[in-house]
């Protein structure tokens, strides 16, 4: 990719930001379809009361079915890459799986667990655990067959190979697979709320957007946009640190 | 070879898993409300196979639609960043944090622009999916073999040419992991169109069986997303075919992420 | 022997009536990097007359590349003046034809289209210039592989296409960027025999840029020795070898002891 030149980004959010509020406030294009900057900003401060209990609802859930998607995706890969009979059952049908949108199951959860967090958490999970699955995978299977060689030349065990070599050498693979997965879990949180919750950002959105509320609609995907990111930030920090404790290849 | 092999393997392990399905839920005696075996689910597609055809053909052309235009859009936005270089460098920060924030939850702001109906859906998961085609496309055209560059510019072709006749061929294989990405999204985009608007279509379908108790058309209506999911996907597959049978050579593109 | 070392550059050209085929006055090529600009070519005055095979050689960083390249019109002399064919250059042109260490052979065109590719690029008429890219195909042992692809190739195949391509619009100079150094040594051999006998049946000029000694002095009639830091054509070898030359002249005892003067030349030349 070409060198980015930091300023240009700026001024392109900035320029566009000036349009819209010029755009707004000129009345061009409907409040209700289009509210302007400065009403967004200002209903994010105005509705602070029902967006920071809501965002917190939806941020345990994310947070959370995130979290139970690395501990299950990482343990369910690990299993898979020790043991070649469960890869050969399991692998093919999480390929399967691929091919549908996870977030179709979201009134199957509703049918199993109801509404409400454990619902929509077990949800969340289940979304965001099949990038953390094939990713751990990937990487596991991607190890260097020199160093592995070199192990086993000097009769390191199983167990050696697998610390040293493979869990290193993985690492990268890991943490790519557990940023989409961040990605997954605000999303399958807020899908959740869709289709049947009384709290978080996502019911807040559709309530507003029923009440023609589109300041209320805006303010709230500024915040999931922040939260969203934070998490996804998160994960790269997460990756840094590894990095410089794990330097391998 | 040992592609067919590999293919009646996985076909057998997904057998296995059904089998154990249907064998474990009649045996542990799970409530059919709450996960009824696939025989089960089978027959409701077999009952109300005139509900699959009213809803599972909007989706599937809805889904087609929205593929492509997803596809032609961001492979031309793709091709103009690649071009100007001011507005990639101005863009792209934007187009990669468009990536990790939640899009979905824009599902409810479409509605109240383009109200409940097919134009909605479509746009929306034009929405989600042309990203990933544009990013794509970007990377595969700035990733051209230096080499051929340099051969086009001894030889004193044009921009114009070397765009079409180096850079754009060597762009394929990047093109194509961005539009195997686009595929999926623009499912998730309709089937979450289809949650947001609750009109017709599989994903609409699916809430709907969850309202009445009807799980076994619910997994039906899952399966019938699984069934258009696996079409678009192995369309893209065979375009790749297609593109590998005329680039000619075994094609290698980024690893994985 | 005296005759044929001379130290410092000096223009040599066998015909002063016709122009040489390629001419370098003055050269120069600075980049300007930051902190302290990098001086790729200090210095090159030389030329390669009609018909002649020139040489140059050096170690790696010693700019002989760069010497190719502005020759070929990728990149323009910060000071002095190129031509060819008594024509100042302004960029890349037919009048020469271009052959890289890499055969970038286009994957998804047939071998035949990859030789006809300069053609498609200047929309020349493909009727008027495919007998001749197959008579080169035929000349370079490639009968039968037209419409086969890169990849089915091997190397010394694919770099014998290559130079199929590079001569496919009847150049006046070929330029030659370490072609065989990614090649393993049977077929750099190979590819050595091939050039000697291209040069027996026609009589373009070409400058060849290699590292390796053995193939300058086997393949030119000069050899123009760089030394790095400062970038320039310290030496100029005429090599005496008559022609037609046959690949067994590496064997006899003239070669080895100019391979071994032109050693000892580099070595003097290294800090």
């Amino acid at each position: 990719m070409t060198q980015l030149r930091p300023l240009s980004a700026l001024i392109f959010a900035v320029v566009l930001l000036a349009i819209w509020q010029t755009v707004t406030m000129q009345s061009l294009v409907p409040a209700v379809l289009l509210p302007s900057p400065a009403s967004i900003a200002n209903r994010i401060f105005t509705g602070a009361g029902t967006l920071l209990p809501n965002a917190a609802s939806t941020s345990l859930v994310a947070v959370g079915g995130f979290a139970l998607a690395l501990v299950a995706g990482l343990g369910l890969a690990a299993a898979m890459a020790l043991s070649a009979w469960l890869t050969r059952l399991l692998y093919p049908n999480l390929l399967l799986f691929q091919l549908l949108p996870k977030v179709a199951l979201g009134p199957l959860f509703v049918v199993w667990l109801g509404i409400g967090v454990p619902s929509r958490l077990a949800f969340t999970t289940v979304v965001s655990v099949f990038p953390v699955v094939i990713g751990t995978l990937a990487g596991l299977r991607a190890a260097n067959p020199g160093q592995i060689r070199l192990c086993q030349a000097l009769r390191a065990s199983l167990w050696q190979i697998f610390i040293h070599i493979r869990v290193p050498g993985a690492l990268p693979y890991i943490f790519a697979g557990a940023r989409i997965a961040a990605t997954l879990a605000f999303t399958g949180a807020v899908v959740g709320e869709f289709i049947s919750s009384d709290s978080g950002l996502g019911h807040v959105i559709m309530n507003a957007a029923s009440q023609s509320d589109t300041a209320l609609v805006f303010a709230s995907l500024v915040v999931l946009c922040i939260l969203g990111a934070a998490l996804y930030g998160l994960v790269g920090l997460a990756e840094r640190f590894a990095r410089r404790r794990w330097r391998s290849r | 070879m040992s592609r067919l092999r590999g293919a009646v393997s996985g076909i057998s392990a997904v057998l296995l898993m059904l089998a154990a399905w249907e064998i474990l839920v009649r045996a542990l005696h799970i409530s059919t409300h709450l996960l009824p075996p696939p025989s089960d689910v089978a027959q409701a597609l077999i009952d109300h196979g005139d509900l699959f055809a009213q809803h599972g053909i909007p989706t599937a052309l809805e889904t087609l639609a929205g593929f492509i235009l997803a596809s032609f859009i961001g492979c031309a936005f793709g091709v103009m960043l690649f071009i100007s270089p001011l507005a990639q460098a101005a863009t792209m920060p934007w187009i990669l944090a468009a990536q990790i924030v939640p899009k979905i939850a824009l599902a409810p702001l479409f509605v109240v622009w383009l109200g409940v109906g097919a134009p909605c859906r479509m746009v929306f998961a034009v929405f989600i999916a042309f990203f990933p085609v544009l990013i794509a496309t970007v990377a595969g055209l700035s990733a051209t073999d230096r080499g051929a560059l340099q051969l086009s510019r001894a030889l004193g072709a044009s921009p114009v040419q070397t765009m079409l006749k180096i850079r754009l061929p060597f762009a394929v294989p990047h093109l194509l992991a961005g539009l195997k990405t686009a595929a999926t999204l623009a499912l998730l985009g309709i089937v979450i169109g289809e949650f947001v608007t609750a009109q017709r279509g599989l994903g609409y379908l699916v809430m709907l069986a969850g309202s009445i108790d009807e799980t076994a058309l619910m997994l039906a209506a899952i399966t019938g997303l699984l069934v258009v999911g696996a079409a678009l996907y192995a369309l893209v597959l065979l375009a790749e075919a297609v593109f590998a049978r005329w680039y000619g050579a075994p094609i290698i593109v980024g690893d994985f992420g | 022997m005296d005759h044929r070392h001379r130290v410092g550059a000096g223009i040599q050209s066998h015909a002063r009536v016709t122009p040489a085929a390629i001419r370098f006055r003055g050269v120069s090529k600075v980049y300007p990097v930051k902190p302290t600009p990098l001086v790729a070519v200090a210095e090159a005055d030389f030329a390669v007359a009609a018909g002649e095979f020139v040489a140059i050689l050096g170690p790696s960083g010693c700019g002989k590349s760069t010497l190719l390249m502005m020759a070929a019109g990728l990149e323009t002399p910060t000071t002095g003046s190129i031509s060819i064919t008594g024509e100042p250059m302004s960029g890349p042109n037919p009048h020469t034809g271009i052959m890289f260490q890499d055969a970038t052979l286009l994957p998804w065109l047939s071998v035949l289209d990859n030789v006809l590719f300069p053609a498609t690029i200047r929309r020349l008429k493909r009727a008027t210039v495919e007998p001749r890219a197959r008579d080169l195909l035929a000349t370079m042992g490639l009968t039968g592989f037209e419409r086969s692809r890169p990849h089915e190739l091997s190397g010394g195949m694919r770099q014998r296409a290559a130079i199929c391509r590079a001569l496919v619009l009847d150049p006046d100079v070929l330029l030659m960027d370490e072609p065989f150094s990614a090649l393993d040594a049977i077929t750099r051999d190979e590819m050595g025999a091939v050039l000697l006998d291209l040069w027996q049946h026609q009589s373009k000029s070409a400058i060849f840029v290699t590292h390796s000694i053995r193939e300058a002095v086997l393949l030119a009639d000069r050899v123009l020795v760089m030394s790095p830091r400062p970038a320039r054509v310290a030496h100029e070898v005429v090599v005496p070898f008559p022609r037609p030359r046959a690949p067994d002249v590496a064997d006899t005892a003239e070669f080895t002891g100019l391979c071994a003067e032109l050693r000892a030349m580099i070595a003097r030349g290294r800090p």
